[in-house]
């Protein structure tokens, strides 16, 4: 009905279809990419997508690669500071078979020094270097590794030692060693030592890194494996001339790299103040912002400290009783809200309170501001709080609806905010329609009804049975069904700002009996009910004043609705439907399925 | 809330379209609501988008009524009598008796059918557009369907 209904409106108001449509959109979206040269970023958050929150995602993102960066400098130099603590370290790394490999292998291609210049330098470094002093235990049998490691290691240290202030800074050692030694390298022919040094610089340069990379993944850092291969780097322009010719050289010191790393890795590895990394996370999870979720200054708060002074009412959960059967007392209009509780707040764990819709009990640790200059408003509000909507039903205080607001606009997605509410007040049409009927009336059920044409709403109905007419064409034992709009806000100014204009238009009218001014002064066990929205949320049994206007379309007294799969009746508390017999809705819930329904 | 600019658009020259009665004029407006809708970004921060994007249109189209080149057109009848609407008359032949129903409907009223029926503009966007509670438009929307209604059944009849 509802498609064929628009289909023929459609036809019938008789629109041409647009003819540029899809042009205005190509030049949109041209105008876009050349707006997306100037600026990426603009574009990306701006074009075709009106969402805030991708764009917040998006900044978002970005702040997480460039602390993720941030993170890593900072691991990188906490280990570089921690790397130049330690010169045995950093002597390691010289020694490193890593390092001497690479030497090895481009001196064994190029050079053409004499053998025995290595001797003495092994000679003079093998007290110093530990590594070297190592590998023979480790390695058992393999005699000849010992011999040409340490001997190329000072070797190469003592060339970059006249050439590299880096290195010599950082290692001293090995300038003594340098001094020590009979400077073979230095004798090396400056015509060789630049040819040497550029073709090394690529194929060297190659080779470091691969091994550098290897490091790196054990190692988990970034500066020890630039520092390396500065190193080595440096090592192989400078270690040229002296090299023995070895191309045997380079097996033996091939098999050898495995065995100093084996002894090497761990040092740097429990050095590593990764910790330090993940003690700032821990400080960030400690964060005020969980705190910030359940702070007492949000809109429900506020809320509440337009609410407190106007009516002092509070949930009546023992007038409640969930015992659909046992006639239930009347529904007082108007409860005390309990003093300030003294306990103090309990608290919750963190990841329970990141659960923002949980009722958070406990007094309001702050003051809330006073509302339109009265002070007795910025006392401090004892409430159970109901955050961001969750006014429906609460297993413990049974019907779990603020009393004087059912905040509702959270759940058609407006943010209430009364200095800036676009449109009109939801109220101002009480000036103009005034309840045609009005009555008291005993409610015998309560459903809840789909407006097919309105899905985005919803009506509370109410089976009502006259008891007293007060005003229309009502009489006494009349049954009738009574409709709301669900999860509307109640003006609490309603008989203020109406019932005047309505005594003076019905003079006399029984209903003023009940009102003094704009307040109502009728019985405590009625409280009222109108078309316009629930102050309360009805239960069988209750004795309520109903103000009802008439529908153009329906018949008051027979009013029914056809529509039997979203009607939900209201038992002990909760919605049930016998065409969806699993669920069993609270007046939320209700809501949310209507809007997946439709 | 997101919404489709290109779903948008026909919407909103519909919406345009019944207040001008012109296709040219309303996809100009349409496409300088869109227009001023972009450039603003202060606009797509705005969580009413789309009561944005209708007060625009609206507004735009205002000031198009305001030029006084313009004949009057605030009749919508005036459509079956407007040359060149053969193709439209031909193609809502059969609704003529819901036609005639919309031309007895008030100007609002037509735009507020409009609005719920065929652009399926949600109760509380038409509310606020009004600035009128949901519940009256709720109302009203059931008044004036129900003598739409009337129509159908009417023509479905005969």
């Amino acid at each position: 009905m509802k498609n064929d209904i628009r289909d023929r409106l459609t036809d019938a108001f008789g629109i041409p279809d647009p003819v540029r449509k899809d042009e205005f959109f190509s030049r949109l979206e041209e105008a876009q990419k050349e707006r997306e040269d100037s600026d990426k970023m603009a574009l990306l958050f701006t074009f075709n997508d009106t969402d805030g929150s991708e764009k917040k995602q998006s900044k978002l993102t970005m702040v997480m690669k460039i602390g993720s960066i941030a993170a890593a400098a900072a691991a990188a130099f906490t280990i570089w500071v921690t790397g130049k603590a330690t010169p045995d370290m950093v002597q390691n790394h010289h020694q490193h078979p890593d390092y001497i490999t690479e030497t090895e292998y481009t001196t064994g291609t190029e050079t053409t020094a004499a053998p025995e210049e290595i001797i003495p330098t092994e000679a003079d470094e093998k007290p110093v270097t530990s590594p070297a002093g190592t590998e023979p235990a480790t390695n058992g049998g393999k005699s000849t590794k010992p011999a040409v490691t340490t001997g190329t290691a000072p070797h190469t240290t003592a060339a970059s030692a006249e050439s590299s202030k880096t290195q010599a800074a950082q290692n001293t050692d090995t300038q003594e060693t340098a001094a020590a030694s009979p400077a073979p390298s230095s004798p090396s022919s400056p015509e060789t030592r630049p040819s040497a040094g550029s073709t090394r610089a690529n194929g060297h340069s190659a080779a470091a890194t691969t091994s550098v990379s290897e490091k790196t993944a054990r190692v988990t850092t970034t500066t020890v494996s630039e520092r390396s291969a500065r190193a080595t780097t440096s090592a192989a322009s400078e270690s040229t001339a002296p090299r023995p010719a070895s191309t045997q050289t380079k097996p033996v010191v091939t098999t050898t790299q495995t065995t100093p790393r084996a002894t090497s890795k761990p040092k740097p590895i429990d050095d590593y103040p990764v910790t330090t990394f993940n003690d700032g996370i821990e400080e960030c999870t400690t964060s005020p912002y969980l705190e910030y979720t359940n702070a007492p200054d949000t809109g429900y708060s506020y809320e509440t400290s337009i609410v407190q002074p106007e009516h002092d009412t509070t949930p009546a959960g023992p007038s409640y009783p969930p015992d659909w059967n046992v006639p239930a007392p009347t529904m007082p209009a108007a409860t005390h809200i309990p003093p300030p509780s003294t306990t103090p707040v309990p608290t919750q764990p963190a990841a329970e309170e990141s659960a923002a819709y949980t009722i958070v009990p406990g007094p309001v640790p702050t003051t809330p501001a006073p509302v339109n200059g009265d002070p007795s408003a910025a006392a401090p509000i004892e409430t159970r709080s109901v955050h961001n909507g969750d006014y429906y039903y609460d297993p413990e205080e049974k019907i779990g609806f603020p009393e004087n607001y059912v905040n509702a606009s959270e759940l058609f997605g407006d943010t209430y905010n009364p200095d800036n509410w676009i449109g009109q007040s939801v109220y101002t049409f009480l000036r103009n329609y005034l309840p045609e009927y009005a009555f008291i009336g005993k409610v015998e059920s309560v459903y809840t009804v789909i407006d097919p044409y309105s899905p985005d709403s919803f009506y509370i109905v109410e089976n009502v049975s006259v008891i007293r007419p007060l005003r229309g064409e009502c009489e006494r034992g009349d049954k009738c069904s009574v409709r709301s709009y669900g999860l509307d806000r109640f003006d609490p100014d309603y008989y203020s700002s109406d019932m005047d204009y309505y005594r003076q238009a019905y003079p006399g009218t029984p209903l003023l009996d009940y009102f003094r001014g704009g307040t109502y002064i009728g019985p405590d066990d009625l409280y009222v009910i109108n078309d316009y929205g629930i102050r309360k949320m009805p239960i069988a049994g209750d004795i309520c004043l109903f103000l009802v206007d008439g529908n153009s379309g329906d018949s008051f007294l027979t009013y029914t609705t056809g529509v039997q799969s979203s009607r939900f009746t209201l038992n002990n508390g909760v919605y049930t439907n016998d065409f969806y017999p699993d669920y069993r809705l609270t007046g939320r819930e209700i809501n949310e399925f209507f809007r997946n329904l439709y | 809330m997101s919404i489709d600019l290109k779903e948008q658009y026909d919407k909103i020259y519909r919406y345009c379209w019944i207040r001008v009665h012109n296709r040219e004029i309303a996809e100009d407006i349409t496409q300088e609501t869109f227009l001023r809708y972009l450039e603003k970004p202060e606009y797509r921060d705005v969580s009413k988008k789309l009561q944005l994007l209708y007060t625009i249109a609206g507004n735009l189209c205002k000031d198009h009524y305001k030029k006084p080149s313009e004949s009057d057109i605030s009749d919508y009848s005036d459509i079956l009598e407007a040359p060149g609407s053969g193709e439209l008359e031909n193609k809502t032949l059969t609704n003529l008796a819901l036609r005639q129903a919309l031309a007895s409907l008030s100007q609002d009223e037509r735009e507020m059918v409009l609005l719920r029926y065929v652009n399926e503009v949600p109760v509380n966007v038409i509310s606020e557009m009004y600035g009128i509670s949901r519940f009256s438009v709720n109302r009203r929307l059931k008044g004036l369907l129900d003598r739409l209604k009337d129509a159908l059944g009417e023509e479905g009849e005969s």
